[in-house]
């Protein structure tokens, strides 16, 4: 609001002066009142004609013919021009946006809702990692004396999730004659009323499938549950055995790993292999030997067996790994009514409940993200506009100057 | 000179002072008809003491008139009188038309018709003359203010709201403007 500063009084009293001329009151200042007179004597007037198109325009309410289209009818940029101008769209509009939103909301947690109502991996990657060609380290640094000791060099290869239900495909290792020891980690959610029969079932499928438990850790914290399982499995039926856990509960998440042990193995068995033709010498040289020469040989003959035997070690060692898989397997169960839907596909109210706070919380984030963008640029536009406007009204101010 | 009433636009008899239009202005009425039955002429002179071309003043007085129409709803009496937010729209009309003529100009040694004007038949002709002489000397924004308070009959209030300043700074522009059409009038020819 301007701020109403006080006037000279002897300009003021002019101006009062000046306005009693204009009204033309009796009092009024003579040459002041002329000066009225004569003033607005010379006012420019519009010409006839002019006016009665105008007085015509007006009575029409403006629809100039100039603007309409070549059949007679407005324009299609004019009438959408006429109806963004019309205020009363404004709360069409945002209830189309709000619908939008709402769609796009309701699409996003209906594909994720069939992820999570499947028996598949609800969680995001199935990060398979196969740790091929051990044969070259294996080969090359598995000297004499390393034992089991083989370290293959790891090389990593993620690969695709199977599908939701089926047994995840071991990766692309397993070809015959391959020696693959192949390792899961497999976490799987469970509503606390059900954790106790989750657990059993672990226990029970692995037996099925023919492996054991290798380690258990079981604990319960109020309505809280979480368990922990090293199983091992046999590698033929691995497939077979997670893809009875995965039913088991709702699959959070599955991680496969796959390390190519067969250089390795097949370097370790030939090390074994001349270890033995060593040692066989050593004894069939003993045979025909005597005194410092027997003695000699009979310390190498000792020194060939322990060869003999660390290798057979770690070849029993390499063949234990590839024939057993090791499945790590965490099972938890939040607190309340459980973090996971029912596996056969049942929607509980409880399951409903979670669903429209996702739904809240993915309308708020959606509202955080679309704030994030639209102030600050809705501050610049502001700022834009007002600069805009200043340097409009100053040129306008400038048209005047010269006139 | 005459001591009749001055032409006005139509259904305004006089639209000098704003006590006079404080009641029963048809400006402010309501119906944009009576608005524009109330203006019409005033804002022509207006527009045409700014523009200074027949032609052009009839456009823009057609496309203010036009643009008020459109945007009654915009209309926000807090702001000011009807008559003033029209003579805004005008002054921002006429003052891109200037901006535009600026840009195209140089055409405009057109010889023109001459203007008309509200009453040329009575009255001392020596002195229309002069009075018109010592207005087209005025500066460009001297002769607009002339205009808003002579032809427009506005206050020093609504003339502040049509140029965008405050009330005490209109009315030292006005008292200006008005001393040196004064000093024009009684200018030696």
């Amino acid at each position: 609001m301007r701020r109403r500063e006080p006037l000279d009084p002897a300009v003021e009293a002019e101006l009062a002066a000046l306005d009693a001329a204009l009204a033309g009151t009796a009092d009024a200042d003579a040459e002041l009142a002329a000066l009225v007179r004569d003033v607005r004597a010379v006012a420019p007037r519009p010409v006839a004609a002019a006016r009665a198109a105008l007085d015509a325009r007006v009575a029409s309410g403006f629809t100039p013919e100039t603007r309409r289209a070549p059949g007679g009818g407005t324009t299609a940029r004019t009438r959408l021009r006429r109806a963004l101008r019309r205020r009363d769209l404004i709360p069409a509009l945002a209830a189309a946006a709000a619908v939008l939103v709402v769609v796009v909301v309701l699409a996003g947690l209906d594909t994720s809702g069939q992820n999570a109502s499947s028996p598949g991996p609800a969680a995001t990657g199935v990060a398979a990692q196969e740790r091929g060609n051990a044969d070259s380290s294996a080969g090359a640094g598995g000297g004499a004396g390393s034992g089991g000791g083989v370290a293959p060099a790891p090389s990593s290869a993620p690969s695709v999730a199977p599908p939701a239900g089926t047994a995840p495909a071991a990766p692309g290792l397993a070809a015959p004659g391959r020696r693959v020891e192949r390792t899961v980690r497999l976490d799987l959610g469970a509503r606390a009323d059900r954790f106790d029969a989750v657990t059993d079932g672990v226990v029970r499928a692995t037996q099925q499938a023919g492996g054991f438990v290798a380690d258990s850790q079981i604990r319960r914290e109020g309505g809280r549950g979480t368990a922990t399982f090293v199983l091992r499995i046999p590698a033929a039926r691995l497939d077979t055995a997670i893809a009875g856990l995965s039913r088991l509960a709702h699959v959070r998440a599955i991680e496969q790993g796959a390390t190519d042990l067969t250089g390795a193995t097949d370097g370790t068995a030939a090390r074994l292999a001349d270890a033995r033709t060593r040692r066989r010498a050593l004894v069939a040289a003993l045979a025909t030997a005597s005194g410092a020469r027997a003695a000699r040989l009979r310390g190498r003959l000792a020194g060939a067996r322990a060869r003999e035997r660390s290798l057979d070690r770690a070849l029993r060692a390499l063949r234990a790994r590839t024939a057993y898989a090791t499945v790590d397997l965490t099972v938890t169960a939040p607190r309340g009514q459980g973090a996971a839907p029912a596996p056969k596909g049942r929607w509980t109210p409880a399951d409903a409940w979670r669903d429209a706070r996702r739904a809240l919380e993915v309308g708020a984030g959606v509202l955080i993200l679309v704030l994030a963008v639209v102030l600050p640029l809705a501050l610049v536009g502001g700022l834009g506009a007002a600069a805009a406007g200043a340097v409009r009204r100053r040129r306008r101010e400038a048209a005047l100057d010269v006139v | 000179m005459t001591d009749r009433p001055l032409a006005r636009s139509a259904g305004v008899s006089a639209t000098t002072a704003p006590p006079a239009r404080a009641h029963g202005d048809p400006a402010e009425a309501g119906s944009f008809d009576a608005l524009y039955r109330a203006t019409a002429d005033d804002l022509y002179a207006y527009v045409a003491t700014l523009v200074r071309d027949r032609a052009a003043a009839e456009d823009v007085v057609a496309a203010a008139f036009e643009r008020a129409y459109r945007r009654q709803r915009s209309y926000d009496a807090r702001r000011g009188s009807r008559r003033q937010w029209l003579f805004g729209i005008a002054r921002h009309a006429a003052l891109d038309e200037l901006r535009r003529r600026r840009r195209v100009a140089t055409l405009a040694a057109e010889p023109g018709a001459p203007e008309p004007v509200a009453d040329d038949a009575g009255g001392d002709p020596v002195r229309r003359a002069t009075v018109r002489a010592a207005l087209a000397g005025l500066e460009p924004r001297d002769r607009e203010l002339v205009a808003l308070k002579f032809f427009a009959g506005l206050d020093n209030t609504e003339i502040a709201g049509v140029l965008g300043i405050s009330p005490s700074n209109a009315g030292t522009r006005v008292h200006r403007a008005v001393q040196r059409l004064r000093e024009a009038c009684h200018a030696p020819s």
